[in-house]
């Protein structure tokens, strides 16, 4: 039977499995007792020599071991960094979701990845680049900047025929790979979508990037409390690195299988502010309006989200505005929902972010525990949002929504509901 | 053939690339059969982008490839006829497919380079971290993939759900795809998609010549792709372009009440891969195959409904058998009596657009319709069992395919519906 791809009717999405590369560790047992903890690994930068560059810390994946026999080394030739942390990841999220060959035609599962721009070093360039020896180097060089590669590795990992798409736009790059991945589903262009995203920007070009923009915390003296969003000293993010993968699932297929169901997306918004490249809409433009389309989409009543994982970086700008945009749709009173930025303890993991805080928000629902705010000294009154406490904090929670905003205007906001 | 007022149309068209600027331009080009003399020929790297857009501020903190994107841009909305007040802001969106990082995006760190050398010679990276904080505040932001979303997002006011593809010869394909389904869906009323890239630069075609993807330079007198060539000729390869193409869709209701263009319809799209990682396709093109025939069953419509196909065409010896093996799995067993769809081939004027590539043929489709037959630079050899003409069997008749296909074994197809021009 064809499938109709304009069906009016949506398709129930399902999370059926989730993995994770961060600071905190990795996979996504660690990443979240790490959260639970109110750990915050930042330290200063080991991946290069930082020493002289403003910002001297990172939160950086340390003692990564990539399972033998996922890949092949001709593969792993073509994977930079934080592609080979989005394969473990992968492997993770589908070890979870049980999915043996045979339950689902390979032409209706795809990979949809929100990159990072896989950017050249110092190194690099003093070989290559400088000295123009574009014929000369190895083929994995060149290769590795390619950020489509690692959408074709998982496709061969995993069997996928539907189809490979890579999302870059910038911070919101695996939110929006979230969405793209639940709309395929819900609208009945595939049954399951691996989907999330991989970005490691712990170089010295990245970084100086930043640093040039004046968008990166210089706390060198105290890593672990330099990301310190809603903070009234706030002064910048800390560079994070890491991949999150989910398996995405069409309910009624996780049912028949009998795949264990651990939440339902339920929404998803994406809008462009069309302001600046940088700076937000000061009345938050775009994002007032990404939170109110997830809302709408899943016919989510805002009364009902509990918890909002922010984007929440520790820039002045974007912490304050995204409080206004949050105050905006949900309000200040009692009845608003707890809200806190997970940066603090994973750093900010540009294009993989999106897809690692909604996962935090998943097992927030799942566990039914806020996670805690921590580095929060004193609470910019600029920023009017009920902050978690800075404890981890049992809770009763039905839903809880993610925001990415990402540099360039995009932003998004994915809705998750507890599945009892 | 019936005409809905929600069906998706093409209402403009915008292109830039080293040949011409302008849809019609590079309409002359195919029909004049004009071929570039050498690879650097495909090369914008002298584009003087601002001459093309109302506001040449917005080229200050971008690089040279996102100017062309947003030049392309600006041709949309001078064809497409686009006011700002046609449609509300949260209505239009804008999804573009764009390259990764490219070497252009160093230029600004290279004095910071220099200066960090030690007395050996070497460069000192704990330096750099210092001497680069001389260069422009806003380097990193030329270097970011989604510039031509940002910007281009700001020139149509279209504040409503976008994306950006990074996924190499597809992009562009992914962006019109992505970009129609949220039309289809209600979504949006007025969207903007397509692609751009700039990788004839040395980095990119070093990389590409170590792939044995690229075509060798000879000592020919023209430096023409030969799609499907098979062995009957040695030069075999892509040849990598640069440029920019966007196309404009919205319903055809409302591009009706607002007086604009038709160019074609939009009927549908696929995507697949064949899942065997990096470089590898499928030689017997199974994947690609079933894609074309889903995305027709689909829409409804019959593979005779085909009376155009413009294909990839890559002139990758492998690639090009592995698109022909998918072709004649779809359209090679319909019978003794049943007359081919034409074949068409633009990589021979435009090269490989990459990002942008099979963009301009959603443009062209309806106007080759109308011409009857392919011109001759845009022919395919008669061993691979299509023609040069369009049949005109029946008015049903009227559909054409358009192909992109990767050499990591990636496919995406575009179905259309001609109009009367």
């Amino acid at each position: 039977m064809p499938h109709d791809p304009m069906r009016p009717k949506k398709r129930r999405v399902v999370v059926t499995g989730i993995g994770a590369v961060s600071a905190l560790g990795s996979n996504l047992n660690d990443t979240w007792n790490g959260i639970l903890e109110g750990r915050a690994p930042a330290a200063a930068v080991t991946h290069f020599d930082a020493s002289q560059a403003p910002c001297k810390i990172a939160y950086e994946v340390n003692d990564f071991v990539l399972p033998e026999g996922l890949i092949s080394d001709r593969e792993r030739r073509f994977l930079n960094t934080a592609m080979v942390y989005g394969v473990k990841a992968v492997a993770e999220a589908m070890e979870q979701a049980a999915l043996v060959p045979g339950q689902v035609d390979p032409e209706r599962l795809a990979v949809c990845l929100g990159m990072g721009l896989c950017s050249a070093d110092v190194d690099w360039c003093e070989r290559i680049f400088l000295p123009k020896k574009y014929a000369d180097p190895s083929l994995d060089e060149h290769i590795r900047f390619n950020p489509e590669q690692l959408a074709s590795v998982v496709a061969r990992l995993v069997g996928a025929k539907g189809g490979n798409t890579t999302i870059h736009t910038a911070c919101a790059s695996s939110g929006q790979s979230l969405g793209e991945a639940y709309e395929m589903i819900a609208y009945g262009e595939a049954d399951v979508v691996v989907t999330g995203g991989a970005d490691s920007m712990i170089n010295s070009f990245s970084m100086v990037g930043f640093d040039l923009l004046g968008a990166m915390s210089k706390r060198n003296d105290a890593p672990q409390q330099a990301s310190r969003p809603f903070d009234v000293g706030r002064d910048g993010f800390v560079m994070g690195e890491g991949a999150c993968m989910l398996v995405f699932e069409d309910y009624a297929l996780a049912q028949a299988r009998g795949a264990k169901i651990l939440a339902e997306i339920c929404g998803y918004g994406v809008t462009e502010s069309t302001y600046r490249i940088t700076d937000l809409h000061p009345e938050g433009r775009g994002p007032v309006e990404a939170m109110q389309m997830a809302l709408e989409d899943g016919g989510t009543a805002a009364a009902k989200v509990g918890y909002i994982n922010a984007h929440g970086t520790s820039t002045q700008i974007n912490d304050r505005v995204e409080a206004l945009s949050i105050a905006k749709v949900f309000g200040t009173g009692t009845g608003a929902p707890k809200v806190s930025s997970t940066k603090s303890m994973t750093g900010h993991m540009i294009a993989a972010a999106g897809a690692m805080e909604l996962a935090i928000c998943i097992n927030a629902l799942r566990f039914q525990i806020l996670p805690p705010s921590i580095n929060v000294f004193q609470q910019d009154p600029a920023c009017p949002v009920a902050l978690t406490e800075a404890v981890a904090t049992p809770t009763e929670l039905s839903f809880a929504l993610s925001n990415s905003i990402g540099f360039g205007g995009s932003n998004t906001a994915l809705v998750a509901r507890r599945w009892l | 053939m019936t005409q809905r007022a929600d069906e998706l149309v093409i209402t403009g068209v915008g292109v830039a690339s080293a040949g011409a600027y302008g849809l019609e331009a590079h309409w002359e080009l195919l029909r004049q059969g004009t071929v570039k003399a050498n690879a650097a020929a495909y090369s914008m790297r002298d584009f003087k982008a601002a001459a093309h857009l109302k506001e040449p501020r917005l080229l200050k903190a971008v690089s040279a490839t996102d100017a062309i994107g947003l030049a392309a841009l600006a041709d949309v909305q001078r064809t497409g006829a686009w006011t700002a007040d046609a449609y509300p802001a949260p209505r239009t969106g804008l999804y573009t497919g764009s390259p990764g990082p490219s070497s252009f995006d160093l230029c600004p760190y290279i004095e910071a380079m220099e200066a960090a050398r030690d007395g050996d010679g070497s460069i000192d990276e704990g330096a750099f971290g210092r001497t680069a904080m001389s260069a422009r505040p806003t380097t990193l932001l030329a270097s970011l993939a989604n510039n031509v979303l940002c910007y281009g997002s700001m020139m149509f006011n279209a504040q409503g759900p976008n994306s950006n593809y990074i996924s190499g010869e597809l992009s562009g394909h992914l962006a019109v795809q992505h970009a129609a389904k949220r039309l289809r869906r209600q979504q949006l009323d007025y969207v903007v998609a397509g692609g751009f890239g700039a990788h004839s630069e040395a980095i990119d075609t070093g990389m590409y010549t170590h792939l044995s993807l690229l075509l060798a330079e000879g000592s020919e007198s023209t430096h023409t792709v030969m799609p499907y060539a098979g062995g009957e000729d040695a030069r075999r390869g892509m040849v990598l372009a640069d440029g920019a193409a966007f196309v404009a869709l919205e319903r055809r209701g409302a591009a009706t009440a607002r007086g604009a263009k038709i160019l074609a319809t939009y009927i549908g799209g696929g995507i697949a891969s064949d899942g065997l990682g990096p470089l590898r396709s499928d030689p017997e093109g199974v994947a690609y195959s079933r894609m074309i025939l889903r995305t027709l069953t689909q829409a409804d419509v019959d593979p005779t409904q085909i009376a155009l196909i413009l294909a990839n065409a890559s002139g990758i010896d492998a690639l090009d058998s592995v698109e022909i093996n998918a072709l004649q799995r779809v359209f090679g067993g319909l019978g003794a009596a049943y007359e081919p769809p034409a074949l068409g081939v633009t990589t021979r004027v435009f090269g490989n657009l990459m990002e942008a590539s099979g963009i301009i043929e959603l443009g062209l489709v309806s106007r080759l319709f109308a011409h009857g037959e392919l011109p001759a630079v845009m022919t395919a050899p008669a061993s691979v069992g299509f023609s040069n003409r369009l049949p005109s069997r029946t008015p049903a008749a009227s559909y054409a395919l358009v192909l992109k296909a990767s050499p990591w074994g990636e496919y995406s197809c575009i179905l259309l519906r001609r109009e009367d021009l």
